[in-house]
């Protein structure tokens, strides 16, 4: 008797104790989240890619649905059709991603060296220019690209320069490789241009300064200085748009599909999409591992090197170089560059709005039908404008709607993350749970959202069956995004000193009213951005929903999607616009706020 | 109201032990005072306290009650343990006011709006800081910012007041202030009071008592006084008082009393001192004398140490003399009023006697006897 009381009170205290420490108790909760959204779609993934689907019995008749097999990884890696399926898609996937990559990383480079060290005009304004393309979706510029080039044998109606000049377009310039390098390799400046110009603004001067007093030509100082130095961050440029580049998928799809140019991306979807799931399985995997083998392989390589990137700090200002008589050409040169490549795609994609019949480009073609006009049977099927069409209206609500929830709940997540990885940092428990949440990050879109198809088409453990649900579409989102909500998270907590909420123990108050009063008031200012990039990123995002829309809870993007493969190409690159125009304006209430760009 | 007792609290954090079998009790009204290096585990000892660390093994009582013992599954959580605490960078919320900031440690108590304020109000009377209610803490002077943590801690009038370095972040003139407004603030509100710093001025200066501690371990438990003239053990000796003390290793020549020390380094020199008890022959001892216990003469004497100027320092009121003694290579301060020592030169020779001070064992460390104290207690407690 006495023994069992003392057993009881003694779990009794163990419990109480626990609570005492709601780190740890919200440490266990999210990691059992994570254990469920992340590591366990992942060996879902791995499980039944080893698996017949529903398409087995057709292969090989007289097997079941569930049983055992290497088939699938057979038919995708060796069989006669796995030059098509697998090895020709691969084989695209990595020469665009090399070559966008190559583009990308030069083009940036070149920039940000234009901008940070030489006497350049209008410093400023390229410098919050050439960050649009970044900011707007990836396939902005493949949509604006169509536009021109579109070859009227493949398109059905003619591009600007066949139209104008009627020069016939070869289909390699309208589709296929080179736009798609060309499209992507400009979205992805970027990334090189902002850690570039980090990295060259964060030289101290003094080490080139030294060099050049020892007698080293200007030549000799970039290359034996300069570059070894900024050598890390051209690296990590290189490794984020390497790996980014072979996940992407809306741009391969606008550019390659309607010519059956096809990725690994675009495969994993089409397999999916035709519900051959064992097939996509594979394929899915073989991105997701060629994404982490990327990542890690980048943190085995630059993971000891990257700590001199910031070496030396705010050294004496250099003088900028002077480009002498280059300074205007230069200056315009970069002018006409950001007019073509950075504001035109965005020009012409209003400007096609506003074409009664796609094709026609004169001013008699003007209308502002596609806006604001009604259902007329004589265009676009009697789509009405859109906004007057209750769909596409609908599909604006849905993508505020999920891109709020989406940054409301993954900006809130990320605190309590940030909150569990800070305060119970050496432990176990926080390596694995900030690791955990890093996780989506090397699972392209594209197989993020082939995941969450297979696993909730159906109920699982404790989760209903929401396929079909926006409640899906939101999950989906939380979870891919947590990788850039809980970094912010992290830092935001890492400046809260523990000391703030301890006066707040001794006082008697309660982890909740803690919580809400002193932690979350000061982690605001960095959750905030965070929360508006996440606002941006989900707006824009078409890789991760594509699989998982339904008609019921179609978004702004799935819908240009559609319209774009069914030719209502105005009301495509209208709605494009609005995502345009709210992600534009979403990020300079973000920089208004402070906040940084997450790459 | 509320005495403290710690019996026997261990806390290890991994494979170190930050407080080692640490027993203690606290009078009522007592403003005791943990002194130590960093790292002596005087901070752990008053987080335990407070219950923002949970010790490994031992009991807590605060008054009667019980507030921790595992082995009985006690564990009362921090916010009912009725104390309050001052963090060492004040810990104020940087989003909210003065007045909220005071006013958010009455939450728990859920009082009416008038009466948080009247509370608040008072306390903000008693530590001057009146029209400083709207201002936010980054606004503040660091010490007002001070003043505005105590008041915070103060408002819900808890039974124990802790302070964990408060000081420390203030420069040297306002420390001394706030020094003389806090030992004003605890004769009036008698709080039982737990003090950590590794200052000893601001020991020796607030407290009724002292633990000195080291690697988690208590060393000495005494008052100021005690624990400065009579300290337990070479690390007491050797860490309290500014400039530190002397500490002469020598071998007992004659046991006396009066007893007769010759110098480590050199059997020649010998010297004689005031003691009242025995000692043992041939004992290597460690002599310890405080700066200003130290008398020296100019001309040779018989029963004194030789030694050698090397600089004085005169500071105006008083004047530091530093030296080494002929014999080995120790060095020697000497503390004195200033006209006095301003004569002396460099490398002149003068002779060294010995006030009063403490004889420890040299193999131990432990006290054997102090000697010049006239009539007060032998050793330390």
């Amino acid at each position: 008797m006495y023994e069992t009381t003392a057993l009881a009170r003694r779990s009794v205290y163990r419990v109480r104790r626990a609570f005492r420490r709601p780190e740890r108790v919200w440490g266990t909760i999210i990691l059992v989240a994570l254990i469920l959204l992340v590591v366990i779609p992942v060996i879902y993934l791995i499980q039944h890619s080893f698996m017949f689907d529903s398409s087995g019995p057709r292969y090989m008749p007289g097997v079941r649905v569930g049983d055992w097999t290497t088939f699938y990884w057979y038919r995708v890696l060796r069989s006669s059709l796995a030059n098509s399926i697998f090895a020709k898609p691969a084989l695209h996937s990595l020469s665009i991603a090399a070559g966008m990559t190559a583009m990308s990383l030069t083009l940036g480079c070149f920039l940000a060296w234009l901008v940070v060290r030489t006497d350049l005009h209008w410093k400023q304004f390229f410098s919050s220019v050439l960050i649009i393309p970044y900011i707007v979706p990836s396939w902005t510029i493949a949509l604006a690209w169509l536009m021109v080039f579109k070859n009227p044998r493949f398109g059905g109606t003619p591009g600007l320069l066949n139209a104008a000049f009627g020069a016939n377009i070869p289909i390699w310039a309208s589709y296929g490789y080179l736009p798609i390098v060309i499209s992507l390799g400009i979205h992805y400046i970027p990334y090189a241009f902002i850690m570039l110009r980090g990295a060259l603004a964060n030289i101290d001067s003094r080490l080139e300064e030294s060099a050049e007093l020892l007698g080293a030509s200007r030549f000799e100082v970039l290359r034996k200085i300069t570059f070894p130095i900024v050598l890390p961050a051209l690296g990590a440029a290189f490794v984020l748009t390497f790996s980014k580049g072979l996940g992407e998928f809306a741009t391969q799809a606008f550019l390659g599909l309607p010519i059956r140019y096809y990725t690994l991306s675009t495969r994993v979807y089409s397999a999916l999409n035709n519900r051959l799931y064992g097939e996509g399985y594979v394929l899915a995997l073989i991105l997701v591992l060629a994404t982490v083998s990327i990542v890690i392989g980048n943190q085995f390589l630059l993971g000891t090197r990257k700590r001199y990137v910031t070496i030396g700090g705010k050294g004496s200002r250099r003088r900028p170089m002077a480009l002498g008589r280059w300074r205007w050409p230069a200056t315009l040169l970069l002018l006409g560059f950001v007019v073509i490549f950075v504001i035109g795609p965005i020009v012409l994609l209003a400007w096609q709005t506003f074409m009664k019949y796609e094709g026609q480009f004169g001013l008699s073609n003007f209308t502002l039908h596609y806006w604001i006009g009604g259902s007329d049977p004589s265009l676009a099927e009697g789509q009405p404008g859109i906004f007057r069409s209750g769909y596409i209206l609908g599909a604006i609500k849905n993508s505020g709607l999920l891109a709020g929830t989406t940054a409301l709940a993954s900006g809130f997540i990320g605190i309590l993350i940030g909150y569990v990885v800070v305060r119970t940092r050496g432990s176990l428990l926080s390596r694995v749970t900030e690791n955990l949440a890093f996780m989506p990050y090397m699972i392209p879109g594209i197989a993020f959202g082939g995941i969450y198809l297979s696993i909730f088409a159906h109920s699982w453990g404790p989760l209903p069956a929401l396929y079909g649900t926006f409640a899906l579409l939101a999950l989906a989102c939380v979870v891919k995004y947590l990788p850039y909500s809980s970094s912010s998270g992290i830092s935001a907590i890492h400046q809260i000193d523990p000391s703030l909420e301890e006066v707040g123990v001794v006082h008697g108050i309660g982890w909740g009213m803690r919580f809400a009063r002193i932690v979350i008031p000061l982690a605001k200012p960095g959750i905030l951005s965070a929360m508006l990039l996440t606002f941006i990123t989900t707006m824009r995002v078409l890789d991760l929903v594509i699989l998982l829309v339904t008609p019921k809870t179609g978004l702004m993007t799935s819908l240009i999607f559609r319209y774009q493969t069914q030719g209502f190409t105005q009301h495509a690159y209208g709605i494009m616009l609005v995502i345009v125009l709210v992600t534009v304006v979403g990020h300079s209430l973000v920089q208004r706020l402070g906040g940084k760009i997450e790459l | 109201m509320s005495g403290i007792t710690i019996r026997d609290v261990t806390k290890r954090f991994g494979l170190v032990t930050a407080v080692d079998r640490f027993s203690l009790d606290i009078e009522d009204k007592d403003f005791l005072t943990l002194l130590g290096p960093s790292g002596c585990g005087k901070t752990t000892t008053l987080r335990c306290l407070a219950g923002l660390e949970e010790p490994d093994e031992g009991e807590i009582y605060i008054g009667d009650t019980c507030i921790f013992a595992p082995s009985r599954g006690i564990n009362v959580a921090s916010g009912k343990r009725n104390l309050g605490l001052v963090f060492q960078n004040y810990a104020l919320w940087p989003h909210m006011t003065v007045f909220g900031n005071v006013a958010f440690g009455l939450r728990k108590a859920k009082l009416p709006k008038q009466e948080v304020r009247r509370k608040a109000d008072k306390i903000f009377n008693l530590l001057g800081l009146d029209g400083f209610q709207k201002r936010y803490p980054h606004e503040l002077s660091g010490g007002q910012q001070q003043r505005v943590a105590v008041a915070r801690m103060i408002v819900t009038e808890p039974h124990v007041f802790l302070f964990d370095e408060p000081l420390s972040n203030l420069d040297a003139k306002l420390r001394m202030t706030l020094r003389s407004e806090l030992k004003r603030m605890h004769r009036m509100l008698g709080a039982t009071t737990v003090y950590v710093t590794h200052d000893q001025l601001e020991a020796m200066t607030l407290s009724t008592h002292i633990v000195v501690m080291d690697e988690g371990v208590i060393q000495q438990i005494g008052t100021p006084s005690e624990v400065y003239h009579f300290p337990a053990n070479l690390f007491v000796a050797d860490f309290m008082g500014n400039p530190r003390a002397n500490l002469i290793p020598a071998i007992v020549k004659e046991a006396g009393p009066p007893a007769v020390l010759t110098l480590k380094a050199d059997p020649e020199a010998t010297c004689s001192l005031p003691t009242e008890h025995p000692l043992v022959e041939n004992q290597e001892v460690v002599l310890n004398v405080r700066p200003e216990d130290i008398l020296f003469t100019t001309t040779k004497s018989e029963g004194a140490f030789p030694a050698k100027v090397h600089t004085t320092l005169p500071t105006g009121a008083e004047c530091l003399t530093y030296g080494r003694l002929v014999a080995g290579d120790q060095e020697i301060v000497i503390k004195g009023p200033e006209e006095a020592h301003i004569c002396l030169e460099t490398n002149q020779e003068i002779w060294l006697r010995f006030k009063r001070g403490n004889i420890f064992e040299a193999a131990s460390g432990k006290t054997l006897l102090s000697f010049g104290f006239n009539g007060r207690p032998m050793g330390a407690s």
